[in-house]
C-alpha cells in the first residue's frame, strides 16, 4: 500500500454530498479501509480541466467519476468527454480510476419515436469510454448503466429527491450503489480465486446421479433443468475468462464421465475440467490433491456444493478455501455466481484466456518427459523460448496482476496496489521487464517478471523475480539468470543482489536460488559475478533467450 | 401506512446521525452530523420504515427529533 492509504475522491455531473455519504457508510458496514471524499458539485470537469484544482493536487489515490443522464441535456455533452479523456491521462498521475457507464432517462418524452435516439447517445458514450479503457489499464468502467437495468430505474429515482437536492438516486439507492462501487475498490487489492471446484449432483444438474439415473437428472433449456443449463453457461464463460474449473463430486466416475458425453442439454464437457475429484473420498482430501497436481494454493480456490455439510466439511477442514454462498433454491444460482466477490476482477488480461489451455499443455509436456530419455533430452525437445520485454502501457495490467497473484516462484510476497505499481514503472532507477514463455506444446503468454533496482555503481539489486507456477520445470529461471547476468556483465557491474523473504508459500523460489549456488544471508543472497567462472557454477538452461519491444 | 413504533425512529435517527441517543437538544446545521445529506437520509429512512412520504419542499421545517417526530406521527394520522 503507498503512502495514499485507502483515499478516494467522488466526482459527478450533479450533488455528490449524498454518495460520499453511501460510500462511506458502506465502508463501515464492510470494515473496509477506504475513505470517500466529494470533490464538490458538478466537478467532474471543472476539477479535471483545471491544473491547479483540489482534486488534481490532491493525494487521493483512486478517483471515482459517476455520471447523471443529466448530462445528456448539454448537446455539447460529447465534446466535453473528448476534453475530460484527453485531460485525463495527464492528471491522472499514479491514481486509479473508476468511471460509470451511461443511460438515458428513461422519463424523457416522446419515448417512442426519440427514446432509442437517447438510447443510442448513451451506447456511442459508453462505446468511446470502452475504448479508452482498453487502451489505459489504470482507467476500468463501472457499469452503472447495467446496475440501473438490473434494478430498475423506477426503482432507483425519486423525482423528490432530484429536485430538492440535485440526487439522481433516491438515498436507499445510493446506499445499495455504493456497496456496488465499494465491491470495485476492494478488487483493486484482491487477488480473485484462479479455480473453481464444482459438484455434480444438485450443482450442475437437478436430482442425484446415483439416485435418479442419467435419465432423471434435471439439466434442460426450460423447466426445471434450466437454471442448472444457465449455470452451467456462466461456469463454461469463466473457464473462458481463464478459471480452472475443477470437478469434485462423490459419484462413480465412470458414470459421472458418461452423463458429459451423453446427456444431450449439457453444455460442460468432461474435458473442460482441468483435474477430476470423482470418487467417494472426502472432497478436501480431493482439493488438496488437486491443488499439489496444480502447483496451487488452496487458498486459490472456490468450492461449490450444494450440500451445507459439505461445505461445512470443506471449511472445517480446510478453512483457505473460499466458499459459495449457495442459494436455497436453484434459481438463484445465476445470481449466486454473478454476486461471488471472490471471482472479481476488474480486467482480463490474454494470459487469463490462455490459462485453461496452458493446463492442458502441462499434460501434453508430462507425456513427452515421460517418453524423453533424460531430463535434458526433455528440455531439449520441448524448444523453450524466452521472448523478455520492458514493461510498457501494453503490459502493464498483466504484470501487475502477476505481482499480485503468483505466490510458489516470487522472492517476496509484496503486493503493489496499481499506483504503487506504475509509480516503480516510472522509476528512473529501476526496470521491470515481462517474460513471454512458449515452446513447441504451446504459448503460455506473459508468464514471469523481474524487477531490478540500479541505486549502485558497481551492483545491481533483484527487487522481485517471479514465474507463474504454469512455466515452472522448464529452466526458464536460469535462461533469465543468464541473460540478466551477461547484462551486468556487459555494464560493468561485479555482482547482483536478489532480496529474498521467505514466507509459507514461496519455498520454489527459495530453491532456485540455493540451485543458482547462491547462499541467502538475512534478506538477501549475492551473485558474484565480477570473475569469468560463475556461469560454471550455474545450472545450465535449454530455452532461447530473445530481447524484443513489448 | 405503518403504526409509528418508538425505537424503530430513535434507532433511525441514531444511526444517520452517529449518536447513541436522539437527544432533543440535536438540530439540523447545528448538530455536526446533521447536515442536509444527513438529513436526506433520514427522511428516506423514516419514508421506507413507515410507509409514509414526507413533503420535501418543507424539508427546513422538520429539523429537530422533535419536529420529526410529530410531522411522522401527523403522517401517519396519531
Amino acid at each position: 500500500m503507498d503512502s495514499r492509504g485507502f483515499s478516494a475522491l467522488f466526482f459527478g455531473d450533479l450533488e455528490s454530498g449524498g454518495w460520499v455519504r453511501s460510500l462511506n457508510k458502506a465502508t463501515t458496514v464492510s470494515s473496509s479501509k477506504w475513505t470517500l471524499r466529494d470533490a464538490g458539485y458538478a466537478s467532474w470537469l471543472r476539477e479535471i480541466l483545471d491544473p491547479s484544482s483540489s482534486a488534481r493536487t490532491s493525494e487521493d489515490r483512486v478517483w471515482i467519476f459517476v455520471l447523471s443522464p443529466r448530462v445528456f441535456d448539454d448537446d455539447g455533452f460529447e465534446s466535453q468527454l473528448e476534453s475530460f479523456l484527453m485531460k485525463i491521462s495527464e492528471a491522472v498521475g499514479t491514481r486509479t480510476v473508476f468511471f460509470s457507464t451511461l443511460f438515458a432517462d428513461p422519463h424523457g418524452v416522446l419515448p417512442l419515436s426519440q427514446g432509442p435516439a437517447r438510447s443510442l447517445r448513451a451506447e456511442q458514450a459508453n462505446s468511446r469510454l470502452q475504448a479508452f479503457s482498453s487502451q489505459h489499464a489504470w482507467f476500468h468502467l463501472l457499469d452503472v448503466a447495467a446496475y440501473v437495468r438490473r434494478f430498475g430505474f423506477e426503482q432507483l429515482y425519486d423525482a423528490r429527491f432530484e429536485s430538492m437536492a440535485r440526487y439522481m438516486f433516491h438515498p436507499g439507492a445510493l446506499d445499495g450503489l455504493a456497496t456496488w462501487i465499494l465491491r470495485h475498490l476492494s478488487a483493486l487489492d484482491q487477488s480473485p480465486v484462479k479455480v473453481i471446484a464444482v459438484d455434480f449432483d444438485n450443482t450442475l444438474w437437478g436430482g442425484i446421479l446415483g439416485e435418479d439415473g442419467p435419465e432423471g437428472i434435471r439439466v434442460a433449456p426450460s423447466g426445471a433443468g434450466l437454471h442448472f443449463r444457465k449455470f452451467q453457461s456462466q461456469l463454461k464463460a469463466l473457464k473462458n475468462q481463464g478459471f480452472l474449473l475443477v470437478a469434485l463430486s462423490k459419484n462413480n466416475s465412470s458414470e459421472a464421465e458418461a452423463v458429459f458425453s451423453s446427456h444431450p442439454e449439457m453444455l460442460l464437457r468432461w474435458d473442460d475440467f482441468a483435474a477430476h475429484g470423482v470418487n467417494w473420498s472426502p472432497k478436501f482430501e480431493n482439493l488438496s490433491r488437486i491443488a499439489e497436481e496444480l502447483s496451487l494454493g488452496r487458498d486459490a480456490f472456490l468450492f461449490i456444493d450444494d450440500s451445507a455439510h459439505e461445505r461445512g466439511e470443506m471449511h472445517d477442514r480446510l478453512p483457505e478455501v473460499k466458499i459459495f454462498d449457495f442459494p436455497a433454491d436453484p434459481s438463484g444460482l445465476c445470481r449466486a455466481l454473478s454476486d461471488c466477490s471472490a471471482l472479481d476482477l476488474l480486467r482480463v488480461t490474454r494470459e487469463d484466456r490462455l490459462r485453461a489451455k496452458s493446463y492442458e499443455d502441462n499434460r501434453e509436456r508430462q507425456k513427452i518427459q515421460a517418453q524423453a530419455s533424460s531430463l535434458d533430452d526433455y528440455y531439449r525437445s520441448l524448444q523453450t523460448r524466452v521472448e523478455i520485454q520492458k514493461a510498457s502501457p501494453e503490459n502493464e495490467a498483466r504484470l501487475h496482476q502477476l505481482m499480485l497473484k503468483t505466490n510458489q516462484f516470487n522472492l517476496h510476497s509484496e503486493r503493489p496496489d496499481p499506483s504503487a505499481f506504475r509509480q516503480k514503472l516510472s522509476d528512473s532507477k529501476r526496470e521491470i521487464w515481462g517474460f513471454r514463455i512458449s515452446d513447441r506444446v504451446g504459448d503460455a503468454g506473459l508468464t514471469g517478471m523481474i524487477e531490478i533496482g540500479f541505486e549502485k555503481a558497481t551492483s545491481w539489486t533483484v527487487q522481485n523475480f517471479l514465474l507463474s507456477c504454469r512455466v515452472l520445470g522448464r529452466s526458464v529461471e536460469y535462461a533469465v539468470l543468464h541473460w540478466l547476468a551477461d547484462r551486468a556483465t556487459q555494464a560493468g557491474i561485479d555482482e547482483i543482489r536478489f532480496c529474498f523473504v521467505g514466507n509459507s508459500r514461496n519455498q520454489p523460489a527459495l530453491d532456485f536460488l540455493q540451485k543458482a549456488g547462491l547462499v541467502v544471508a538475512g534478506h538477501e543472497a549475492v551473485l558474484k559475478i565480477s570473475g569469468p567462472d560463475w556461469k560454471h557454477s550455474m545450472p545450465s538452461h535449454y530455452a532461447t533467450v530473445v530481447e524484443t519491444g513489448a | 401506512m405503518t403504526n409509528f413504533d418508538e425505537t424503530t425512529f430513535e434507532k433511525i435517527i441514531c444511526t444517520a446521525l452517529r449518536v447513541p441517543r436522539p437527544d432533543a437538544s440535536l438540530r439540523m446545521g447545528h448538530t455536526p452530523s446533521w447536515d442536509s445529506v444527513a438529513h436526506l437520509d433520514i427522511v428516506f429512512q423514516l419514508e421506507k420504515s413507515f410507509g409514509v412520504a414526507f413533503d420535501l419542499d418543507a424539508i427546513a421545517d422538520y429539523d429537530t427529533v422533535e419536529k420529526l417526530r410529530t410531522t411522522l406521527k401527523g403522517l401517519l394520522g396519531l
